[in-house]
């Protein structure tokens, strides 16, 4: 790995290379809300580094909502049918990604493109993707990383890390095409004193999180075991199922979650498209069969489902790794008051 | 952005989200943050808001019945408008008045100068598809005893309120956005009761403590059938003496998609019920249209910049989100075509534009106007029955 | 485990051709299907047990099983008229086409039964699956005990693949037994539910294998007689239908507990089923 000290100029002007052979994507603030998505961005002044996490999880650049796969037209007359395969392999540049989410997009390039079969889908979406991750100085609300190893710094998996210091950036090249890139542009190189107040910067990051986080680090642990064993009560799940309001929220905003639907939507004429849309375990009908028969109709049993595949079954085959990341977002948006956070509270008493 | 600030319809929450689009399509949705209603939640149907698959129901070009009967495309709009007015002019000769039929999701500026046209141009009535019976019968009630066609309070004053009373029992399937708010209330302390009748209700509000304040929500599509029932509801909360003060209120909830309260406000409230209508607009194909004389398409509420009016009169900026199909207007635009061709002098060259007028002729909506909806989340119209702090 | 070269269609659907259309009882024909490509035509190898996700064109795709035996027999699909998709497919005539995607999910056990008496228990639509195992073990008929069919339909309508009944009731060393629920005026076959056949084909339990397939209420039955005769729950094999989506273990639709049904089945047994930590 090499180190690289640059100034906030500098570092806009690794942003603009990167802008010469890739798509820029970064946080970018809605002006009149101030909410934060992870965006196309035009120029790299547009990227608000400093932004607090986007409210729409990064994996809708390889995962979209709504993916167009593939088009058709049936033609009944002729009996013929024309196929053509939607989706374009686009080098995407992605600056300013907080450490939660790039472990989540590793998890979901290991599911995707590991498993028995590779899912050219998300293949052409991921690939020549250049990743700039940035270090959290300070936990934003709802975050818990630290209770699943996710942050506050990248330790792997980007082609550049970027952590703020008190005069300046520290670069960290992770991957042959960072370090390319940084010898290339001709970056300093770090000094000692410059590393050390990285680590300076993630230990401080580390202590301002509340005490479940780091006071108890068996937090989630001890829960994940409990789900994977299978020793949570029913009324638990009950008491949770409850408060459920089967939104989908939670799996929408999940970085993780890439549960899908595929239909075939058909306009006039006979023109058809096959989409790929953004699904969740929350909702009746995705476990309903033709002919009504739902296994898993009730809804504390959606639950159970829920926090059994994102805390144990993730960790055995999915991800080999928990596949929450700590982002929090599932508490900004469930009416019900049942985010991870809230769901492992009520699993442990 | 590809991400565009937008106002739910589906219910009368008035939730906010924001749409993902290229210009031409939506492709995704996401929630509010900020938003004090919906902060930062959607419900089901609210996450689905952008998976809309009606592309085969949409209209796209002006639609005219010939002399023999057959609905045909028109060769323009000079055409069907003229078309128009020659059958409005026959059948007001025969002492006939004309029927318009619109969907209830008619933004505010469509709303108010569809009435303006159908009043003052046309002589003809409107017929709205889509309204909700129960919930124009709870605004008649609310209007007959408390003075105002519209809900006491803001969704607000559930965050604030001592003691809360829900008119069971549909709340959670309606709107799961107001039933987190009042979960979240008896987190917080407050008496929160689902009461299941009138005389429940009557019981809790004699026990209210004088120093507290009191919300009451009910969802207008169960309670609203009844004027009767509405009318009882409305004097029980009007007796309490709070009506009006901070944490206090009164709230019809709209289950209906449609932008219920807006066109109320517009003076829009009569459902259509089977007349065979003149004139009929919709962005999508229903088969009420089917009998119509001339058919206009009209561009969806996320095509056009327009504003929709919750069930707690909060008013709400929508800016248009993707293009509508090539010739198609948004129905305000539309109106004010025929309303010229008509020989009227209506010139407006943006809703904003038609903002200004109805504020000015709309109770209520005085003060308000797009740039002003367009700071914060909006606003709600004020009663001009109702100050706040008195009661009538 | 012998390597083959297999060709699997993954994302992007091949084009078949529907040559021929059978009714097979109400509301369930079959599809008789080549494919266009004719590498696929040539190609295209399949295991009992597995499925394939077919699109009819201006609807949408469907999971359904492989009936055809792995060995020389035609491409086809039995399917019953159920939801919006498999209607507009038996609105389809020969000539039209259909998109195929697969085959996927693991297959029914062949090697590791051979040498075993094996039993098929099937409940009305639930042969077929089985078919395809059924005509495989035909095929190499030597290499097997006693193979017993056990076959029940609510009447003589609902009765799949008469003309393959027929050849299996002439077969000899197929001890086939085919009942309906109900006795009917020209029925000379056997009356009553398919687990009351368990006793009458008089089946062994020992080195033997059941393959089970049918509603839930039949299962059941069948799987609680079999056991009480002594049968091992690791020798009782079945497979599970769920809402698919991809087949090819990226949807997640079809997860039970750890496992997903598209990659680590269609086909467990009775013992893997019982533990799967939901239910079915």
């Amino acid at each position: 790995m090499s180190v690289f000290a640059v100034s906030k100029e500098v570092l806009m002007t690794v942003i603009q290379e990167l802008g010469k052979t890739h798509e820029l994507h970064g946080p970018r603030v809605d002006r009149a809300s101030g909410q934060v998505f992870f965006e196309r961005a035009g120029a790299a002044e547009d990227i608000a580094l400093e932004a607090e996490l986007p409210s729409m999880p990064p994996k809708e650049l390889f995962f979209p909502q709504v993916d167009r796969l593939l088009k058709y037209r049936y033609d009944s007359a002729a009996r013929s049918v024309e196929l053509t395969r939607l989706g374009q392999e686009r080098p995407k540049a992605l600056i300013g990604l907080r450490p939660c989410d790039l472990a989540a997009i590793q998890c979901l390039d290991r599911f995707f493109l590991g498993q028995e079969y590779v899912d050219e889908v998300y293949r052409t979406h991921r690939r020549k993707s250049f990743i700039v991750t940035y270090t959290c100085n300070e936990p934003a609300r709802q975050c818990f990383c630290v209770c699943f190893h996710t942050g506050p710094a990248a330790e792997e998996g980007f082609d550049l890390n970027v952590t703020r210091l008190a005069s300046g950036y520290l670069l960290e090249a992770g991957s042959e095409q960072g370090r390319a890139l940084a010898v290339g542009l001709g970056l300093r190189p770090a000094t000692e004193e410059q590393r050390m107040e990285k680590e300076r910067v993630v230990e401080r990051s580390i202590a301002l999180f509340p005490e479940k986080a780091t006071g108890n680090k068996a937090w989630a642990s001890r829960v994940m075991n409990r789900v994977t064993t299978g020793f949570v009560k029913p009324e638990v799940w009950e008491e949770i199922g409850k408060k459920c309001f089967e939104c989908g929220g939670c799996s929408y905003v999940c970085p993780t979650c890439s549960c899908f639907n595929v239909e075939d939507a058909c306009g006039a004429e006979g023109e058809c498209e096959r989409l790929r849309t953004w699904d969740s375990c929350s909702l009746e009908s995705y476990t309903r069969m033709a002919g009504d028969h739902n296994p898993r109709k009730l809804v504390e049993d959606r639950r159970n489902k829920r926090f059994f595949c994102k805390l144990s079954y993730s960790q055995s085959k999915k991800y080999l790794r928990p596949g929450c990341v700590g982002c929090g977002r599932c508490v900004w948006v469930c009416p019900g008051d049942i985010g991870l956070p809230s769901v492992v509270e009520q699993v442990k008493s | 952005m590809s991400y565009k600030a937008g106002v739910c319809v589906l219910c009368g929450t008035g939730c906010a989200h924001f749409l993902r689009t290229d210009g031409e399509r939506v492709t995704g949705v996401a929630p509010s943050l900020g938003h004090p209603v919906s902060e930062g939640k959607l419900c089901h149907r609210g996450w689905r808001s952008h998976r809309t698959e009606d592309r085969e129901r949409r209209i796209t070009a002006p639609l005219l019945r010939d002399r023999e009967g057959v609905l045909r495309p028109a060769s323009s709009y000079d055409e069907a408008i003229s078309g128009l007015l020659e059958r409005v002019a026959e059948l007001r000769k025969q002492g006939i008045v004309p029927g318009i039929l619109a969907p209830a999701s008619l933004s505010n500026e469509d709303g108010y100068l569809l009435g303006k046209l159908a009043r003052t141009v046309l002589g003809a009535r409107v017929f709205i598809e889509g309204l909700e019976p129960g919930y124009l019968e709870s605004l008649e009630a609310l209007h007959e005893i408390l003075g105002v066609r519209g809900a006491i309070g803001r969704f607000e004053e559930l965050d604030r309120c001592a003691c809360l009373l829900v008119l069971e029992n549909e709340l959670a399937r309606v709107s799961p956005i107001l039933e987190g708010k009042v979960r979240r209330a008896a987190k917080r302390g407050a008496r929160v009761v689902y009461v299941s009748g009138i005389p429940e209700l009557a019981d809790e509000l004699r026990r209210l403590p004088e120093a507290s304040s009191v919300a009451i929500v009910f969802v207008a599509e169960e309670f609203g059938r009844e004027r009767e029932t509405v009318r009882a509801i409305a004097q029980l909360a009007q007796r309490t003496g709070k009506m009006g003060r901070d944490g206090s209120g009164l709230f019809p909830l709209a289950a209906t998609p449609g932008n219920q309260q807006g066109l109320v406000d517009m003076g829009l409230r009569e459902r259509f019920a089977g007349t065979v209508p003149v004139l009929a607009l919709g962005a999508l194909w229903t088969p009420s249209m089917e009998q119509a004389e001339v058919i206009f398409p009209i561009a969806k509420s996320i095509e056009a910049e327009a504003s929709f009016t919750a069930s707690d009169r909060r008013v709400q900026l929508s800016p248009a989100k993707v293009r509508p199909p090539a010739g198609v207007l948004p129905a305000w635009r539309l109106c004010a075509e025929i309303a010229r061709k008509a020989g009227q002098g209506w010139s407006f060259e943006q809703a904003s534009g038609v903002f200004d007028e109805l504020a000015r002729e709309v109770p209520g909506y005085s003060g308000l106007s797009h740039a002003t909806l367009a700071r914060g989340f909006g606003a709600h119209w004020q009663h001009t029955a109702l100050r706040e702090g008195q009661t009538p | 485990m012998k390597a083959e070269a297999k060709i699997t269609i993954v994302d992007f659907p091949e084009v078949v051709n529907i040559d021929e259309i059978r009714d097979e009882a109400p509301e369930v024909k079959t599809f008789y299907l080549s494919f266009l490509d004719p590498r696929l035509e040539a190609g295209f190898r399949i295991r009992s047990g597995q499925f394939i996700m077919c699109t009819v064109f201006g609807a949408g795709e469907f999971a359904v099983s492989l009936p055809p035996s792995p060995e020389r027999d035609r491409l086809h699909i039995t399917v019953r008229a159920v939801g919006k998709v498999t209607h507009a497919l038996h609105r389809l005539r020969p000539g039209d086409k259909l998109g195929v995607r697969g085959p996927f999910g693991n297959g029914f056990p062949f090697e590791e039964i051979k040498g075993k008496n094996v039993i098929y228990v099937a409940g009305g639509i639930g042969l077929i699956p089985l078919r395809s195992s059924i005509i495989h073990v035909l095929q190499h008929r030597e290499a097997f005990g006693r193979i017993i069919l056990l076959y029940g339909a609510r009447t003589s309508r609902d009765l799949l693949y008469r003309e393959d009944i027929r050849e299996w009731q002439k077969t000899p060393g197929f001890e086939t037994f085919v009942a309906i629920d109900r006795a009917e005026s020209g029925w000379d076959g056997e009356v009553g539910y398919v687990n009351t056949l368990i006793g009458k084909a008089n089946v062994p339990v020992e080195n033997t294998a059941a393959f089970v397939c049918g509603p839930p209420v039949m299962f059941n039955g069948v799987i609680a007689e079999l056991l009480k005769r002594g049968m091992s729950e690791d020798d009782i094999v079945s497979t599970l239908e769920r809402n698919m989506k991809c087949g090819y273990g990226k949807c997640q639709h079809c997860a039970i507990g750890r496992t997903l049904v598209c990659t680590d089945g269609p086909v467990y047994t009775y013992r893997q089923i019982k533990t799967l930590g939901e239910g079915i």
